[in-house]
C-alpha cells in the first residue's frame, strides 16, 4: 500500500514521515530532476503488510504554472497511490485548507491531518475535527507530529481508505455558484460518460456529504493509469481554467475530444467569442486565442474565490477563536530580529557562529579524520614491508588507498555539522526570515534571497552550499546560484592562497593582497550571476513570495535525521569518484616505475600543459598541481611539495619564491581561486543543477574565466611593471 | 474608499484586495498563497532597503517583494 503525504510547506509532513516511518527509510533519487522524494516503510499490525509512505515536497496548490509544485503534482497525477494524507497546519486552516480542497476534487482517498493543534491551541484558535470531518466528507485527524500525538489514529484511517474502503464524497466537493455549474455539470457528465468510472461511483448531486459512513467498493476497482483514473468532475474543472496538460490528456481518451471542444465552446460564449470549433481549435487568430485565455483564468478566479468561500463557511462552523491580548512570541522576536537596523547586525551575528561552528569548530575534527587516515595508512605501511611486499605496493596503500579514503573522509565533519546548523536555522523559522532581509541586495545581481545563506557558506566548503541552495523553488534561481558558487573560495583554497600569500607578500602586504583576492572574487561573483541572468537566464516571471512561519525550537530527531540522510547522500556518491582520481594522481606520480618525480608521468602531462602555463610564466609543476587540485584543494600544497622537493621543514614557501615573481604568484592565486574547485563540488553541480550539460557549461565558464582573468591581470601588471 | 497599490499601504493598515495584475502564473501563486479578490489583509512591515513588505493574510505571514506588491491593487478599509 502506497500513501502520500501532501501539504503546504512547513506544516509538518517530514515530521510526520519521521515520526511515523522512524529509521525504515530509503532516500529515492529520481533521475533528471534535482528534488527527489522520500520513501519511507510503516510497519503496520493490522494490515500485516507495509504502507509505503513517500514524503513530497510542500505545495500550496496543484497547479502546474510553478515549477516547485510540479513534483508534487505530477507525483498525484501520474504516479500510483492508494491514499493521500493532506496535513494541514491548524493555526492557518484558512490558507491550508484550499490545498486540500484540490486534493478532495483530485481523489477521495484522502485523510487530512490536522497538525499543529498545539500551536493552533497556545494562538487561542481551537478547531472541531469532528465537524470538519463530517463537512469535508473525510476523516480528519487532529495531530502534534512533533511529539507523536495522533499517529495510531491516522495510520488506522490510511489503512482503511487506502484498503478501498472509500467514503463517498459530495459530486462537487465545492459548492459552486449555479453559473459556474451550468458550465460545469455538462462537461462533467460528459467526462463521466467518456471516462470508464475510476471505481467510485460518484454521490447524487446532493450538497451535503453523507458523513463517514464507510462503504467497501466493488471488488476489481483498480484505478486505470493515467488521467482517466481522475474524478470527471475534477477535468471538468481543469479543462475549464485552461489546463494545458491535462486537456492535452483529455483529447487522447475517447471521446475527450468531444469534452475539450464542449470546455472551449462554453469559454468561447461567455467570452462573447463568435467562432466555429472545428478539431484545430488551437488554430484561431491570436485575438481570439488570447480572449479565450482571459476567459480561461476568470474561470480560475471564480473557482479559486468559490473554494475561499467554501472554507470561509467550513471555519464558520469549526473553528472558534479566542483572541489573544497579548503578542506571540514571534512577533516579539521579529521586533528586533527584523528590525530596520538591528536586523542586520543580528544577522551578522547568527550566520558568523553558525559558519563559525561549521568551518572552524569542525577543523581539528577534520584534522582527526587525516591524521587517523595517515596513521592508520602508515601501521598497514609497516605490516607490508614487515611481509616483504614491494614498494609500490606500499606506497599505492599509503599514498594512493589511505589518501583517497581520507579525502572523503575528511569531508565528514565539516558537512555533518553544517548540515545540523543549516537544518536548526531552517526549522527554527529563521532562515525564511534572513531572506527576505538581504533579498533586495541579493536581487541587485541577479540572485534569490533565499540563496544568500548558501553563497556565503561557500566560503566554507562549495559542496554543501550546492546542496544548500536546495531552499529557492525556481529551477534558475537555483541553476544560477550553482554556477556562481564555484567562484567562491572554500576554506581548503584559502588555506592554500594564505600560505603562498604569506609565502610572497610578507607583512601586511599580505593582508592586502588577500583583500584583493577577495574582492576579485566577489566581483567575478556579482559579474558573472548578472551575466547568466542576461543571457541564459533570465528571470522568471514567476513571483517568488515567502511565508514567514512563527518560530519554534526545533526537535533534535528532525535536524539529526536530515543531517545524517545529506551526509550519506554525499559519502555514498562521492567515495568512488574520489578513491579513483586519488589512485589516478598517484599513479602518475609515481609511474614509471623507479624514476625521480622530474619524469614521471605525471611530469611528462606538466610539460605538455606548460605551453598553456608559458603565457602566465607557470612552469610545468605549477600546472601539475593545478590540474590534481581538481581531485581536492586541499592536496595542492603537499603534491606542491612533492614537485618542488620540499621537506616537511617548511622549505616550500621559500622554494615557491625562487621559482617565480610576485606578479607571478599573484595571477596563479587568481586562476588557483577562480577555476573548478574540485571533483566533490562538480558531481554536487551535477545533482543540483540535475544536467551534465549545465555542469560541463558552467565548469567551462569557470575555466576560461579563472585563466582569462589571470592572463588580464598578468599582461596589465607586465605593462604597468607592477612589483606589487 | 481609496484604491492604492499594495506597496503604497500604510503600516499597519488593513485593506480589501480589489484587483490582481501581472502573468497568470503570478496572479495565480496568489490565489493558492490566499490573496484573492476581497480578501482581508494588513501590512506588517516594511523591511530596510527597500526590501519585501511582510503582510498577514489569512491567518498567514508572507513576504511580498514590492515590486510585485505593485501589481496589487487594494482599497483601505476602516
Ligand atoms: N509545535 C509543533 N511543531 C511541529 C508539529 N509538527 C511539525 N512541527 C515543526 O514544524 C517544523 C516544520 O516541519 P517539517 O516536517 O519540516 O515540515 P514539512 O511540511 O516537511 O515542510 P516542507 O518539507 O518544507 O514542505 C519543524 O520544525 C517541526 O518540528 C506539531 O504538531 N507541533
Ligand atoms: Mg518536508
Amino acid at each position: 500500500m502506497r500513501v502520500a503525504l501532501v501539504g503546504n510547506p512547513n506544516v509538518g509532513k517530514t515530521t510526520l514521515f519521521n515520526a511515523l516511518t522512524g529509521a525504515h527509510q530509503e532516500v529515492a533519487n529520481w533521475p533528471g530532476t534535482t528534488v527527489e522524494y522520500i520513501i519511507g516503510k510503516v510497519r503496520s499490525g493490522a494490515v500485516g503488510d507495509l504502507i509505503e509512505l513517500v514524503d513530497l515536497p510542500g505545495t500550496y496548490a496543484l497547479t502546474a504554472y510553478a515549477r516547485d509544485e510540479l513534483v508534487t503534482r505530477n507525483f498525484l497525477l501520474y504516479e500510483p497511490y492508494d491514499a493521500v494524507i493532506v496535513v494541514v497546519n491548524a493555526a492557518s486552516l484558512e490558507r491550508n485548507l484550499f490545498l486540500a480542497l484540490e486534493v478532495l476534487e483530485l481523489t477521495p482517498r484522502v485523510v487530512v491531518a490536522l497538525n499543529m493543534v498545539d500551536v493552533a491551541e497556545d494562538q487561542g484558535i481551537t478547531v472541531d475535527a469532528a465537524a470538519l470531518s463530517r463537512r469535508l466528507g473525510v476523516p480528519v485527524v487532529p495531530t502534534v507530529a512533533a511529539r507523536g500525538v495522533g499517529l495510531t489514529e491516522l495510520v488506522a484511517w490510511m489503512e482503511r481508505i487506502g484498503g478501498r474502503e472509500v467514503v463517498p464524497i459530495n459530486t462537487w466537493v465545492v459548492p459552486y455558484s449555479e453559473e459556474l455549474r451550468e458550465v460545469l455539470d455538462p462537461l462533467a457528465s460528459q467526462l463521466a460518460a467518456a471516462v470508464p468510472g475510476p471505481g467510485i461511483a460518484p454521490g447524487a448531486g446532493d450538497s451535503r456529504a453523507r458523513g463517514l459512513t464507510v462503504s467497501p467498493v466493488v471488488a476489481g476497482a483498480q484505478p486505470a493509469a493515467g488521467v482517466g483514473r481522475f474524478r470527471p468532475e475534477w477535468m471538468a474543472l481543469r479543462l475549464l481554467q485552461g489546463d494545458e496538460e491535462v486537456t492535452r490528456e483529455v483529447r487522447v481518451i475517447p471521446q475527450g475530444q468531444a469534452a475539450v471542444q464542449l470546455a472551449l465552446s462554453c469559454c468561447a460564449q461567455q467570452a462573447g467569442v463568435q467562432v466555429e470549433l472545428g478539431n484545430q481549435a488551437l488554430a484561431l487568430e491570436p485575438a481570439v486565442l488570447e480572449r479565450l485565455r482571459a476567459q480561461h483564468e476568470e474561470f480560475e478566479m471564480r473557482i479559486a474565490d468559490a473554494k475561499y468561500n467554501h472554507i470561509a463557511n467550513l471555519l464558520a462552523d469549526c473553528v472558534r477563536r479566542d483572541p489573544l491580548a497579548k503578542q506571540t512570541f514571534s512577533e516579539r522576536l521579529d521586533k528586533v530580529l527584523l528590525h530596520r537596523f538591528w536586523g542586520y547586525p543580528a544577522m551578522a551575528v547568527v550566520f558568523f557562529a553558525a559558519f563559525w561552528l561549521s568551518f572552524v569548530a569542525s577543523a581539528p575534527l577534520s584534522d582527526w579524520v587525516g591524521n587517523g587516515m595517515g596513521w592508520l595508512g602508515q601501521l598497514v605501511a609497516k605490516g607490508l614491508a614487515a611481509v616483504g611486499a614491494p614498494a609500490y605496493v606500499q606506497s599505492l596503500t599509503v599514498d594512493g588507498v589511505f589518501a583517497g579514503v581520507g579525502a572523503v573522509l575528511s569531508f565528514v565533519p565539516y558537512m555533518a555539522i553544517f548540515f545540523a546548523i543549516y537544518q536548526l536555522l531552517q526549522d527554527s523559522g529563521y532562515m525564511a526570515r534572513a531572506s527576505v532581509l538581504v533579498d533586495r541586495l541579493m536581487q541587485g545581481i541577479g540572485l534569490h534571497g533565499k540563496g544568500f545563506f548558501a553563497l556565503v557558506s561557500a566560503y566554507g566548503c562549495n559542496v554543501p552550499a550546492m546542496a544548500a541552495t536546495r531552499v529557492m523553488e525556481n529551477h534558475r534561481d537555483r541553476l544560477l546560484a550553482n554556477l556562481v558558487i564555484p567562484f567562491i573560495p572554500c576554506n581548503a583554497r584559502l588555506g592554500v592562497m594564505a600560505v603562498m600569500t604569506a609565502a610572497f607578500f610578507p607583512g601586511t602586504r599580505g593582508a592586502f593582497v588577500m583583500m584583493a583576492l577577495i574582492l576579485i572574487s566577489l566581483g567575478v561573483v556579482a559579474g558573472s550571476a548578472m551575466l547568466y541572468r542576461r543571457t541564459v537566464l533570465p528571470t522568471d516571471p514567476a513571483p517568488l513570495l515567502i511565508e514567514l512561519p512563527s518560530y519554534h525550537v526545533p526537535s533534535v530527531r528532525n535536524i539529526l535525521i536530515p543531517t545524517w540522510h545529506r551526509v550519506w547522500m554525499f559519502i555514498s556518491r562521492i567515495w568512488m569518484f574520489l578513491i579513483w582520481a586519488t589512485l589516478l594522481t598517484w599513479a602518475l606520480t609515481y609511474f614509471p616505475m623507479g624514476a625521480p618525480v622530474g619524469q614521471s608521468y605525471a611530469a611528462q602531462v606538466g610539460h605538455w600543459l606548460e605551453s598553456v602555463g608559458r603565457w602566465y610564466g607557470f612552469d610545468w609543476r605549477l600546472m601539475i598541481a593545478i590540474l590534481f587540485g581538481f581531485v581536492a584543494k586541499e592536496t595542492t600544497l603537499s603534491t606542491l611539495g612533492v614537485l618542488y622537493g620540499a621537506g616537511t621543514d617548511g622549505s616550500l614557501g621559500h622554494l615557491l619564491t625562487q621559482a617565480m615573481t610576485p606578479l607571478v604568484a599573484f595571477t596563479y592565486l587568481v586562476v588557483y581561486m577562480l577555476y573548478v574547485p574540485c571533483l566533490s563540488t562538480v558531481i554536487q553541480m551535477r545533482r543540483e543543477s540535475g544536467s551534465w550539460r549545465w555542469t560541463a557549461a558552467g565548469i567551462i565558464v569557470n575555466v576560461a574565466v579563472a585563466f582569462g582573468l589571470g592572463l588580464l591581470l598578468e599582461r596589465v601588471g607586465m605593462v604597468f611593471g607592477l612589483q606589487i | 474608499m481609496r484604491t492604492v497599490q499594495l506597496s503604497q499601504l500604510s503600516v499597519n493598515a488593513e485593506a480589501e484586495v480589489q484587483d490582481l495584475a501581472g502573468p497568470p502564473q503570478f496572479r495565480n501563486r496568489l490565489f493558492s498563497l490566499g490573496i484573492t479578490p476581497r480578501s482581508r489583509l494588513v501590512l506588517v512591515r516594511r523591511m530596510p532597503l527597500g526590501g519585501p513588505l511582510e503582510i498577514e493574510v489569512r491567518g498567514t505571514r508572507l513576504a511580498i517583494r514590492r515590486h510585485d506588491a505593485d501589481r496589487v491593487w487594494v482599497c483601505v478599509v476602516g
